[in-house]
């Protein structure tokens, strides 16, 4: 991250940068008010760290101009300060100031605050970088949008339900299920390097082509994977890369792309794995029409074990109607009854 | 959800590259020396994460600017140039407490004080002061780490 330090006496300048420069950051300085505008308004920086006494433009107006100027993304400003007492605080609180930052800066201190600041700023481009990015799978997904709706929200109610149950009180909670829900749509984002003529084929694709097809798990993990490598902390990167790279996996180990097998698969991409197959049997697609409630039950059952970790598998079957209730709330057409989906069958086998 | 996703972590390798390993660990924070210790040489290396080199240069950069600054001062306030006086006096204390100066630190807070509160005696007083505090600072600096610059 580019941190803009601005700050009128060249040690206090110097002695800061060198701790900034040690925890990581990218820094630039200013020595006065108006040049650090001018920086800021480059769009370069998310974080600034600003003296509040300098001459002609104190810290407090930095910050209340910084504030004022339309911006992409937000701005984290911390006024550094020797200054005590509440109506200073409230001074700086008033004029935009996150944080404040005792002066002489302690190391420990900076380090503290900057963590808190990148917390903050990876929240908000988290939720702007998934909804950019699940846009994007919709746009390119042959299904309707509604799709991702019904994903995120079986994947909920699947994660809940293992969230309370002994084996994973301890380890999952409400933070894992709701970072669920916020990436799953971002399941089949690969599919944006599929090429028409396979993602949008109307019917059954070749054995080539299911090839092709498969590769969308790889393009979709490996675009998140680089993403979460630029952005260590950001956790939601890396469950969404582990969603996409493993929502094809089977549990037996006949999945795709790497054939993990077992809890080897991440929890999430079993979880996926899961929501996604009932939502295509629950609706009609290109090649088949919508099964019913009782035929994508069966299906599921059959591949406990096999296809389904049976934990997520038994999460399921206590769910079952809240997966009814959320398939006939955000479906656009009614399923078929399982009479009428066994003559389809027939026909098809036909 | 940590809990979960270490265990996660471990069981796919393959799947994910190594964090990068993190950075040498530093010393943790010093006791603050007190009020009236000259240098906290012990605090300024902490804050300097170390770097010797950077705590003398600190050092010799404020050995070069304090004299004069406090000249200016004395000036300021001959002149009745009162913005200056406030800048110049909030420098000097901000540079004291840059280099870990605790006695020095104290005697520009009370500068500071004693023009915020008009008091023409107190001002005079705790310059008198800031000149001995600065007399304390260069020999306690010279009989101490004679070896650094300044």
């Amino acid at each position: 991250m580019r941190v803009l330090v601005v700050e009128d006496d060249p040690d206090a300048l110097e002695l800061l940068g060198n701790a900034l420069a040690y925890f990581g950051y990218d820094v630039a300085q200013a020595t006065n008010g108006a040049d650090a505008l001018t920086l800021v308004r480059s769009g370069q920086f998310q974080l600034v760290i600003s003296d509040w006494e300098m001459p002609y433009m104190s810290g407090l107006e930095l910050c209340r101009e910084v504030r004022r100027r339309m911006s992409a993304c937000y701005t984290y400003f911390i006024l550094l300060t020797a200054r005590t007492g509440t109506h200073n605080r409230i001074a700086g609180l008033s004029a935009g100031a996150d944080e404040f930052l005792s002066k002489p800066v302690d190391p420990d201190e900076l380090e503290v605050r900057l963590r808190v600041a990148s917390r903050i700023l990876s929240l908000e481009s988290r939720d702007l970088v998934i909804f950019s990015l699940a846009k994007l799978a919709e746009a390119r997904d042959p299904e309707t949008g509604a799709h991702l709706e019904r994903i995120r929200e079986y994947c909920r109610v699947l994660a809940q339900h293992l969230a309370e149950s002994p084996r994973h009180r301890q380890t999952l909670d409400g933070d894992f299920v709701q970072m669920l829900y916020l990436t799953s749509p971002l399941h089949d984002i690969g599919k944006v390097g599929i090429p028409d003529n396979v993602l949008l084929k109307p019917g059954r694709l070749t054995p080539a082509e299911f090839e092709i097809m498969k590769q969308h798990a790889v393009i979709g993990g490996q675009t998140l994977k680089a993403a979460a490598e630029a952005h260590p902390g950001a956790m939601y990167l890396q469950i969404a890369r582990d969603i996409a790279f493993s929502h094809h996996e089977k549990f037996d180990g006949t999945g795709y792309p790497y054939g993990l097998r077992g809890e080897a698969i991440p929890l999430c991409g079993r979880i996926v794995a899961l929501s996604d197959v009932y939502d295509a049997l629950t609706t009609a697609r290109v090649y088949k029409p919508a099964y019913s409630h009782e035929v994508a039950r069966n299906i599921i059952l059959e591949g406990d074990g096999k296809h389904f970790d049976p934990e997520i598998v038994e999460a399921f079957l206590a769910n079952e109607d809240r997966f009814l209730q959320i398939h006939h709330q955000l479906s656009p057409t009614l399923p078929l009854t399982e009479d009428e989906a066994a003559l389809v069958c027939q026909t098809a086998n036909a | 959800m940590n809990g979960y996703y270490s265990s996660q972590v471990q069981a796919r390798a393959g799947l994910l590259d190594e964090r990068p390993s993190s950075r040498p660990e530093r010393g943790s924070a010093p006791e603050r020396a007190g009020a009236n210790v000259p240098l906290d040489m012990n605090q300024l290396v902490y804050r300097c994460l170390g770097r010797i080199e950077l705590a003398e240069r600190l050092l010799a950069s404020f050995e070069s600017r304090f004299p004069d600054t406090l000249a200016q001062i004395e000036e300021c306030r001959f002149t009745e140039d009162r913005e200056n006086l406030a800048r110049l006096v909030h420098q000097l204390k901000g540079s004291a407490a840059n280099v870990s100066a605790p006695a020095l630190h104290g005697v520009a807070m009370r500068i500071e004080d004693a023009i915020h509160a008009g008091d023409a005696e107190a001002f005079a007083r705790e310059i008198n002061a800031a000149h001995a505090a600065w007399a304390e600072f260069t020999d306690f600096k010279q009989a101490n780490y004679p070896r650094v610059p300044g």
